[in-house]
């Protein structure tokens, strides 16, 4: 349901990423990890129409989403990494604006909108401007959002930065849902803990290339470590945490 | 020395030169640069642009100093015109970050006083004003240097006296909004304060069309301000007596005002170093506290109203817009001191303005049409601008075709705010025509003209709504050459209806025919030209 093909985007001389090939299924919930840089947002933003490749390919849904962006969007819920909305706008209004966009009826709209709304604990915050909302808040507006409109394919960057536990609780178990309801999941964090429990298969990107994919414990068992930490840590070439930790206490020392 | 003199006035150097570096900074960013040349390249490229479209409020009062002999009328003229320009984009710009919670959710958690927060907003003022002065204000510096014999002294004078008054407004002001916050809520404040810029827009705008319109065909060269104890009630005069004194001119009288405008400009200075510094940041930290419990009636898109999906979404964004950030409510209200002006001036003159029964004189006959012409183009400026634009990545991800959203919101503009506006300016020509035809007739052919306005805006730079920070907008060549554009040709159709057309019926059902064809036209210009836009999301 979502796929790529030898993908790259370059922003000057500069390579975001180079020939990325993605498969995610139908029902299948992938993770997409990287250490900052890698080129997760640049994917995320070419599947999501925000930007387009400079070579390669992208479809979702099986609709290529350079040319035909509107078929593609119209079965595509999107939370993106940080909820930048309209602060003048209400909870319900943005709703309504998504809804229309999205092309549902008024009728199906309201009534979603108001049961996705109650259900994530905004039912008392619908009428107040989102400018006033907590991180948490509006990530669960950008969560509804996502959903209102039944999309077949989600791609979520970071869903649960600022949920309290319960509501991240709650997301967590609603992915699965949707996968066991034969929805496709792209699911970008750098909770490796969270990933490791909610992903059917991981895929791990560095410097705008894919350098490993797989389960969980095979991704560990092919790196020679025991756990997703360490095998990450050793994909991207991070150092030792500890010696990393030694010498920033040693900085701050001078 | 400097860090002694701010710690001497209670204010953190360190801190202040720090963070006033950081906003003046972030104030020119300007977005979508990639490296240093094209930043430079950028910032340049937008003060340009800026310097040019101020500078023609400038040239206007630099005419009015190389043809008025008498030095005094020609500096207290130039000095409230300015002024008055500069406060109004003060005030709709720049005064929110006096009330503005942005940066102190960021500075809050900091060892930062009260007073250090308050010098770092009054710097960021202070500067906004002096750059504006500067972009406004170098006509009419050249004015005083080179008209009536070349003179640098005068040139100077006139410098500091325009800076004087300026920040002698903007101090002003940063006092008042200090020492209204002990009693308003700044939430509250800033909304309500905002409406001062309609206030101001009527004096500046209304004060300047009344001068032009009592000169009228009289030799503006030989008027002069008669003298006396009542020009120490014009604040201008204080500073314009800067230039009396260079220009060699100067009576008592000069000498007492200047003396005047140093002795208040030190008042404003005590006030603010006293209790408006001293909980000022308390006060700002409450108004998140304040608006997170404030509910807010939806804002409607009537489905019969709006049919297509798009329509009703940006119906939807324009109208919460409205409603909740001064900004675009101004830029809407603005227009209203136009039409007042108007009614003044055609009470004023006795004249009814029909232009189907003479050929209006002065400028309040083409004031109202004008404003009906600029409206529009004014507005889809303001309604495509936001403090929250990153958040137009919802027109990306959705499958909403960014072609038909484009057209929606001229649509949406036309629906909200131009036909109310024609409405209300059609009850205003009837009442003054005495003729309900007339009034009609003439309302509906500006309202055309207004709209192929809206439609050519539409095609020489399609934009999504909301979906620019408000320094790029502002710095679009394109768009401040599509404006220059627009007022010149408004100028000259208003001219042509009313000298020419409307002086044989058969001539207006010919243009009335024109109108038609070219709104068709235009309106399949703008679906292809949206469609056809290669817009790219904010990132």
């Amino acid at each position: 349901m979502i796929h790529t093909e030898r993908l790259r985007r370059t922003y000057g001389e500069k390579i975001a990423l180079e020939a990325l090939d993605l498969h995610v299924e139908p029902g299948e919930i992938l993770g997409l990890l990287g250490p900052n840089g890698a080129g997760k947002s640049t994917t995320v933003r070419i599947l999501t129409g925000l930007i387009q490749p400079t070579s390669g390919r992208a479809s979702v849904a099986g609709f290529d989403i350079v040319t035909q962006p509107l078929e593609a969007k119209q079965r595509l819920g999107y939370v993106p990494e940080q909820p930048v909305l309209y602060d003048v706008l209400t909870a319900a209004e943005f709703l309504e604006v998504i809804s229309s966009l999205h092309h549902l009826d008024p009728a199906t709209a309201r009534t979603r909108r108001d049961e996705l709304l109650e259900l994530l604990g905004l039912g008392d915050a619908r009428d107040q401007r989102l400018g006033t909302f907590s991180k948490g808040m509006k990530q669960k507006v950008v969560l509804a959002a996502a959903l209102i409109h039944r999309p077949e394919v989600l791609i979520l960057d970071e869903p649960l930065d600022g949920l309290d536990a319960n509501s991240a609780r709650v997301v967590k178990e609603l992915l699965r849902s949707l996968a066991a309801q034969g929805r496709t999941v792209l699911f970008c964090s750098h909770i490796l803990e969270v990933v490791e429990r909610i992903c059917t298969r991981i895929v791990v990107i560095a410097n705008g290339r894919q350098i490993a994919s797989g389960a969980p414990d095979d991704i560990a068992q092919a790196t020679g470590t025991t756990s997703l930490d360490d095998a990450f840590a050793k994909l991207t070439g991070v150092r030792d945490a500890g010696q990393i930790s030694g010498d920033i206490l040693r900085a701050l020392d001078r | 020395m400097i860090a002694r003199a701010f710690t001497a006035a209670g204010v953190d150097y360190i801190q202040w030169w720090a963070v006033s570096r950081a906003l003046v900074r972030s104030d020119f960013h300007v977005p979508g640069a990639q490296t240093a040349t094209s930043y430079s390249l950028r910032t340049i490229g937008s003060l340009s642009a800026m310097t040019v479209v101020y500078g023609l409020f400038g040239i206007t009062a630099a005419l009015v100093v190389v043809f008025v002999q008498d030095v005094l009328l020609a500096a207290v003229f130039a000095l409230s015109y300015l002024t008055s320009l500069v406060a109004t984009s003060m005030l709709t710009q720049h005064a929110q970050t006096l009330v503005a919670t942005t940066d102190y959710a960021i500075l809050a958690p900091r060892p930062v006083s009260s007073r250090t927060f308050l010098a770092i907003r009054i710097t960021n003022i202070v500067f906004h004003v002096g750059v504006l002065t500067t972009m406004m204000g170098y006509p009419v510096i050249a004015a005083f240097t080179v008209a009536h014999g070349v003179s640098a002294v005068r040139g100077l004078a006139a410098a500091v006296a325009l800076y004087a008054c300026a920040l002698s407004v903007a101090l002003a002001i940063v006092t008042v909004y200090g020492s209204l916050m002990r009693w308003i809520s700044p939430a509250r404040l800033q909304r309500t304060l905002g409406y001062a810029q309609i206030v101001i827009g009527v004096g500046a705008y209304g004060g300047l069309m009344w001068i032009m319109d009592g000169i009228g065909g009289s030799a503006l060269g030989t008027m002069t301000l008669p003298r006396g104890p009542w020009l120490l009630l014009l604040p201008p005069a204080w500073y314009a007596s800067y230039i009396e004194i260079a220009a060699g001119v100067a009576d008592g009288g000069s000498f007492l005002r200047a003396g005047v405008s140093l002795i208040v400009g030190g008042l404003l200075i005590v006030a603010i170093r006293g209790r408006v510094s001293g909980d000022y940041a308390a006060r700002l930290g409450d108004v998140p506290e304040a608006a997170a419990n404030e509910i807010t009636r939806p804002s409607r898109a009537p489905a019969w109203l709006f049919t297509s999906h798009e329509a009703r979404a940006v119906a939807i964004l324009v109208r919460a817009h409205y409603r909740h950030d001064i900004r675009v409510r101004l830029g809407v209200l603005s227009m209203v001191p136009m039409v007042l002006f108007f009614v003044v001036i055609s009470l004023r003159s006795g004249t009814t303005g029909d232009p189907f029964v003479a050929r209006p004189g002065g400028f309040g006959g083409d004031m109202m049409a004008f404003a009906v012409l600029l409206f529009p183009t004014v507005l889809i400026q303001q309604l495509t601008m936001s403090d929250s634009y990153k958040a137009c990545w919802l027109f990306f991800v959705t499958p909403g075709s960014l072609g038909r959203v484009v057209v929606a919101l001229k649509n949406v503009i036309v629906v909200f705010f131009l036909l109310p506006f024609l409405t209300f300016v059609t009850a205003v020509m009837v009442w003054r025509f005495g003729h309900v035809g007339h009034a009609l007739l003439h309302a509906a052919l500006i309202g055309a003209v207004a709209h192929l306005a809206l439609q050519s805006a539409g095609i020489v730079r399609p934009q999504l709504p909301f979906s620019f920070s408000q320094q790029k907008a502002n710095s679009n060549w394109a768009v401040v050459a599509w404006m220059f554009v627009v007022v010149v040709s408004g100028n000259f159709v208003l001219f042509a209806m009313q000298q020419w057309i409307y002086r044989d019926w058969s001539r207006v059902a010919i243009f009335a025919v024109l109108l038609i064809v070219a709104t068709v036209l235009l309106e399949w210009a703008l679906r292809a030209r949206a469609r056809s836009a290669r817009l790219t999301a904010p990132l």
